[in-house]
């Protein structure tokens, strides 16, 4: 579904990714692990438009998506939760929603807006706050269903579990696992290794900008690299 | 009593010409982060289009009324505002704030120096239209009818700015821009197209804030908008930059408290436009995020 080759990006005059090989089948759940400044977040943002590739090439069901602006990547249903949340902290939990589906038909960001307040019965409830008074984890929330609400067919995420308490954790992962189980292929980026191989069909590791490994989750759990310089055994 | 009625009327139809322009800063300020100094040329811009509509001159064949006049001039002045911001800022959107800061300094200069040499220095006349110097009897007070027609407009603009911001889709999207342009580009938003927009709504205010200075003081200037230009600036300073309730709020407080001023000091008159200025600096002083803006993380 998702298919990047040979992608490379610089930015501020660092080469921050060299030749990056990476693929998302469809129905997936793809993690991508690796230390601080390895590039994940680089790689996402230049997957969804933010950044342009020196060279190279992503291609999105079929039609090569670089070099297009961020709005028409959102569009094409290629969305990016970014890290940090980044929720409009002086827009309503309802207005934030609806900023989700800024690009759906009135009728669609309805049907999505039911689905992703089951999905997510604390946002109903908060539904007249301003977005800057959720705690940090209603505000994951927020971003998640605020991502959904654009009816993607490939979720990206970049960190949901950065400064949240563990149980907060455990909880936006079950949520993702629930995302995933409805169909909706994803890729994630996690600092917490372990929490994403157990969570993920297939993983890639990043080191300095450069695919170091992949391969199926269960497998690199067990892999003696992985192990002793992610999983700290 | 009727000094009262009499200043409170005053205070009402210079605070709405204050109010819609100091509007314009805001929002271009949200979008963009950037102090538009044009702004109160785009203002002029607007005048000379409504009395070239209105009288046939260079613009239009034959003298409009004064409904499809001002209608007009309102659109072509969006127009101007939204080509500003196509011509001068949006090449510069990833330059650092101060450039952006001077070139809407040059922009001003520009204008304001294209007006001198396309009008003419001279001012021009404008028209009384409809008769709007028309004086109806309050009780006691003599009102000429544009100072009733001044409020009603303003009140009428001020309605549709404030639906347009908080109500409508693309208001949601000027709101989510300024604080986070790329979020909003990740939900889909074209940020060009709504700070195209913003740039449009802007200008066509100042348009409207425009027309009825004009007619208030019944002639145009190449320079006319530079008083009102920086009063609104400083008024949209005052109710907080970035907030469009707080520069509506901030344009009347201005008014009022110009008006209060020349009431009771009047042999400091001539000191009224220095009065806005020393409330600038007293706002940057003591309470820059104004009455009601908000405090921002940056």
């Amino acid at each position: 579904m998702l298919k990047v080759d040979n992608l490379h990006v610089a930015y501020d005059g660092i080469q921050a990714l060299r030749g990056v090989r990476l693929e998302v089948p469809r129905g997936s759940l793809v993690a991508l692990i690796g230390a601080n400044g390895a590039g994940k977040s680089t790689l996402l943002r230049a997957i969804a438009g933010l950044l342009q590739p020196r060279a190279g090439r992503i291609e999105f069901e079929g039609r090569a998506i670089q070099g297009r602006p961020a709005h028409r990547i959102a569009r094409e249903g290629l969305v990016l939760v970014p890290e940090g949340r980044r929720m409009f902290p002086n827009l309503t939990v309802e207005e934030n929603l609806k900023m989700g589906g800024f690009a759906r038909s009135e009728a669609d960001v309805r049907r999505a807006e039911v689905e992703v307040l089951e999905l997510f019965p604390r946002l109903r409830e908060r539904r007249r706050q301003l977005g800057g008074t959720l705690s940090g984890g209603e505000q994951q929330m927020l971003a998640l269903g605020r991502a959904l609400m654009a009816r993607p067919r490939l979720l990206m995420i970049d960190e949901p579990s950065l400064g949240l308490a563990p149980k907060i954790v455990l909880q936006v992962f079950d949520a993702l696992r629930r995302i995933h189980a409805g169909g909706l292929t994803l890729l994630l980026i996690e600092q917490n290794a372990r929490l994403a191989l157990q969570n993920s069909d297939h993983a890639y590791v990043l080191e300095t900008g450069e695919i170091a490994l992949e391969g199926p989750s269960r497998s690199l759990i067990e892999d003696p690299r992985v192990r002793e310089a992610y999983l700290g055994a | 009593m009727d000094l009262i009625l009499q200043q409170l009327i005053n205070l009402l139809s210079l605070g709405s010409l204050y109010a819609l322009v100091a509007i314009g800063y805001t929002l271009v300020y949200g979008v963009l982060r950037l102090i538009n100094f044009a702004h109160g040329d785009v203002l002029m811009l607007g005048a000379y289009l409504a009395l070239f509509l209105l009288t046939g001159m260079h613009l239009s064949p034959v003298p409009l009324p004064w409904p499809l006049a001002f209608a007009g001039a309102v659109a072509l002045t969006a127009l101007a505002g939204v080509a500003l911001e196509r011509v001068a800022y949006r090449p510069l959107r990833s330059a650092p704030r101060l450039s952006l800061l001077i070139t809407a300094i040059g922009a001003s200069l520009f204008l304001e120096n294209f007006g001198i040499v396309a009008f003419g220095g001279r001012p021009l006349a404008f028209p009384d239209v409809g008769n709007l110097d028309r004086v109806v009897q309050l009780g006691a007070l003599s009102v000429p009818i544009l100072s009733l027609w001044i409020p009603g407009v303003t009140a009428l603009t001020l309605g549709v700015t404030f639906w347009i911001v908080y109500r409508s889709k693309v208001g949601m999207a000027m709101r989510a821009i300024s604080r986070d342009r790329e979020t909003a580009q990740l939900m889909g938003v074209d940020t060009n197209r709504v700070i195209s927009l913003t740039f449009g709504l802007g200008s066509a205010l100042a348009a409207v804030g425009g027309i009825m200075w004009s007619l208030k003081f019944a002639q145009v200037n190449p320079l006319m908008g530079v008083l009102p230009g920086i009063k609104a600036f400083v008024a949209a300073v005052l109710g907080g930059i970035g907030s469009v309730a707080g520069a509506a709020l901030g344009g009347f407080l201005l008014g009022g408290l110009e008006v209060l001023f020349v009431a009771f000091l009047p042999d400091w008159s001539g000191y009224r436009d220095a009065l806005a200025f020393f409330i600038l600096i007293a706002i940057l002083l003591l309470r820059p995020t104004g009455i009601m803006g908000e405090e921002l993380p940056e």
